[in-house]
């Protein structure tokens, strides 16, 4: 901070900064910058964190520091907050300490840190905690829903859990109780299903609450376009359909050895899957598009999937399998808005869809390119 | 005004407040870059060429304190080793020494194979290492220890005043305004360039700087001059350093503040931390983490430069 008190570098450093001649020593570390997609430098290299802030803006900050700033590089919260949530509405959810609260895209306090816990939603809807206790608030803050449960979920598709006498059951976005408590876990709703917890075992109901799948699973991943892999107790996946019939049954492994919660899932109308230690690709008839024969897979993200050869080489393919992309490079990344990540002799650069290096590798580390909107 | 223009008008004010309305989406990527260590300016961005160093502390007489981990003969592992840069990132005296000191009228206290010794500006040694701690210059002279007594040498190496000293290794004696605070029996006391005693207080003192030094009285901080004379009353729970016309100190509700010569606040804790009354109530916890960092530091004789100088930035 200045003489006058205003600060003037946010806290950001473990030790105190010591200037002299205007300059002072401190462990700088990884600075994080922005590109636009023709590499021009749109932020020089100066915050830990940069995520798309919503509004137009960038949310960035450091380790216990965040606020907001333009891409045209004007600071319009200054880091100030310990945690921020991305706008929405034209409103943002904050912490200071261990309270939270909303601000405006001015930075006024539209409510000042009140909360203890907070949950947002895409429904608009927040979960939030009051003296331990759960309830709704709205954008503004303000408790729609009185705080009045032992514990509550996310909002999604116009419910969300709530537990009252230590069991879970749902409420609608009037607080009205849609489904009684009932179940000892729930997760929130995603396509009109919700996973259940019964003594370990996962199973599904639907927005009546209607068990739809026994709980029976070790685990359950969410529904995409009716379908969701479910793992057995011995931890072999099979598909789901959303009506509770088996489409696949249980035999692939893991896509992460040791991690059950890191389910296969389906994009663009394919799963990536572990089919007896090699990787292929599942489709939605429940039929291997693509035989297993890659050390690893990875979903497809647009036209394109990267794979890993069984000679350690990083390919893409086209979804007949067909190698179409075989970048030089060291390590690569999935695509993400027709641009990969790729590294080469320690430095990150980008190739388009067409295996051109758009941006010269040239930076300790990049990541996936992203919409500020 | 006709009404056209009016209108025209109010649409060019909505387009300046709500900027973002007029907007695209915008596709973009973050690009991290590692600096390692290094210099920042007062803006907090890395001050070009003054980066990629594994520790970097300050700059004072246009040398910098940086260290680099370097490979060293017959140790398989890098070794820390600490060299002094110029303000283009140059090492004019290359990285060699264990620690060091800042450099102050010319020289700067070195560590060589766990001695400390004094080096001029072109890195020849001017004293050599044979101190377990030595202090900067001031007034021409620099503290030295041996065992656990304090002495003066000047800058031929000369011990003019013999280390006969005793002083916590936390709260090293120091010239200013032709006095430096030793401790006597347990008790304060200043000492001129003779190492004569010229002034003595009942209890523990700092050294002084820029005309005052805090003193305790009854367990309260306060601040003397070089007369002894109490100019800023025994009030405080702690106090710092004078820096710049500023020193910190702890009100009673612990809450840390920033005063001048006169003991009047210049910057109220509250301007300090800065923020509703739950930082408060762990800045003083854990020392007014909100004016030098989250893990800023804990104990209070942490505080007096590192706060003062964080302070200072203008």
């Amino acid at each position: 901070m200045d003489r006058t008190g205003r600060m003037i570098i946010p806290p950001q450093y473990p030790t105190p900064l010591l200037f002299h001649d205007g300059i002072a020593g401190a462990q700088i570390g990884r600075r994080n910058g922005l590109i636009d997609t023709a590499g021009k430098m749109l932020l020089p290299p100066t915050y830990r964190y940069i995520f798309a802030g919503g509004a137009g803006l960038l949310l960035v900050g450091y380790d216990m520091r965040y606020g907001f700033q333009s891409l045209d590089g004007k600071t319009v919260i200054p880091c100030q907050y310990d945690v921020a949530l991305r706008f929405s509405d034209g409103l943002a959810w904050m912490q200071m300490g261990k309270q939270w609260g909303v601000i405006d895209t001015t930075g006024n306090e539209v409510l000042p840190p009140t909360y203890t816990g907070v949950t947002s939603s895409l429904d608009g809807l927040a979960t939030v905690c009051l003296d331990d206790k759960y309830g709704f608030a709205n954008q503004h803050g303000k408790l729609v829903i009185t705080a009045q449960f032992e514990s509550a979920g996310r909002f999604s598709e116009g419910l969300a859990p709530i537990k009252r006498d230590g069991l879970w059951g749902a409420v609608d976005a009037t607080g009205k109780m849609v489904i009684e408590p009932q179940f000892k876990g729930m997760m929130p709703f995603i396509e009109g299903r919700a996973n259940i917890n019964d003594g370990g075992k996962m199973g599904v109901i639907d927005t009546t609450g209607k068990v739809i799948v026994q709980p029976a699973y070790r685990w359950i991943g969410p529904f995409h376009d009716g379908l969701a892999f479910a793992s057995t107790p011995e931890g072999k996946w099979g598909v789901l359909s959303a009506d509770g019939q088996v489409l696949v049954p249980p035999r692939f492994d893991g896509m992460n050895p040791g991690n059950i919660q890191a389910p296969p899932m389906f994009a663009e109308g394919l799963a990536a899957v572990n089919d007896g230690g090699q990787f292929g690709y599942l489709d939605m008839k429940g039929q291997m598009a693509i035989p297993a024969q890659y050390e690893r897979a990875f979903n497809f993200r647009g036209d394109l999937a990267r794979v890993i050869q069984q000679n350690g080489r990083t390919v893409y393919i086209d979804k007949t399998g067909k190698v179409v992309l075989q970048p030089q490079v060291d390590a690569a990344r999935d695509f993400s808005h027709g641009f990969a990540a790729i590294r080469r002799n320690g430095k990150w650069g980008f190739i388009t869809t067409d295996g051109t290096v758009v941006i010269a590798p040239q930076f300790d580390e990049v990541g996936d390119f992203f919409v500020v909107d | 005004m006709d009404l056209r223009f009016r209108m025209l008008s109010l649409i060019a004010v909505l387009l300046a407040a709500f900027p973002l309305l007029a907007k695209d989406p915008v596709l973009v990527a973050t690009v991290g870059v590692n600096y390692g260590a290094g210099f920042i300016d007062k803006t907090g961005a890395p001050v070009p060429g003054l980066t990629g160093f594994d520790k970097a502390l300050d700059f004072s007489d246009g040398l910098g304190r940086v260290m680099k981990r370097v490979k060293v003969e017959n140790i398989d592992r890098p070794v820390e080793r600490w060299g002094f840069i110029d303000r283009n990132g140059q090492f004019v005296i290359p990285p060699q020494f264990d620690a060091e000191g800042r450099f102050s009228e010319g020289l700067a206290a070195v560590r060589i194979n766990g001695a400390w010794g004094y080096i001029d500006r072109a890195g020849a040694r001017v004293v050599e290492p044979k101190y377990a701690a030595a202090e900067e210059f001031s007034d021409g002279l620099a503290a030295v220890k041996n065992g656990n007594l304090w002495g003066f040498i000047d800058k031929t190496g000369a011990e003019v005043i013999p280390l006969t000293f005793d002083c916590p290794a936390v709260k090293p004696p120091h010239f200013s305004g032709g006095l430096a605070r030793v401790f006597v029996k347990g008790h304060a006391a200043f000492i001129d360039k003779t190492g004569k005693t010229v002034l003595e207080w009942p209890d523990s003192a700092g050294n002084f700087h820029e005309g005052l030094a805090w003193t305790i009285d009854k367990g309260k901080f306060g601040y003397i001059d070089t007369t002894g004379k109490l100019i800023i009353p025994a009030q405080y729970t702690w106090a710092g350093d004078f820096s710049e016309g500023l020193a910190p100190v702890q009100q009673g509700d612990a809450r840390y503040s920033y005063i001048d010569k006169t003991g009047a606040v210049v910057i109220p804790g509250a301007a300090i931390q800065r923020a509703p009354r739950w930082i408060y109530r762990r800045a003083g916890e854990r020392g007014g983490e909100g004016a030098v960092g989250r893990h800023g530091p804990h104990r209070p004789h942490d505080h007096p430069a590192a706060i003062s100088h964080a302070a200072a930035l203008s």
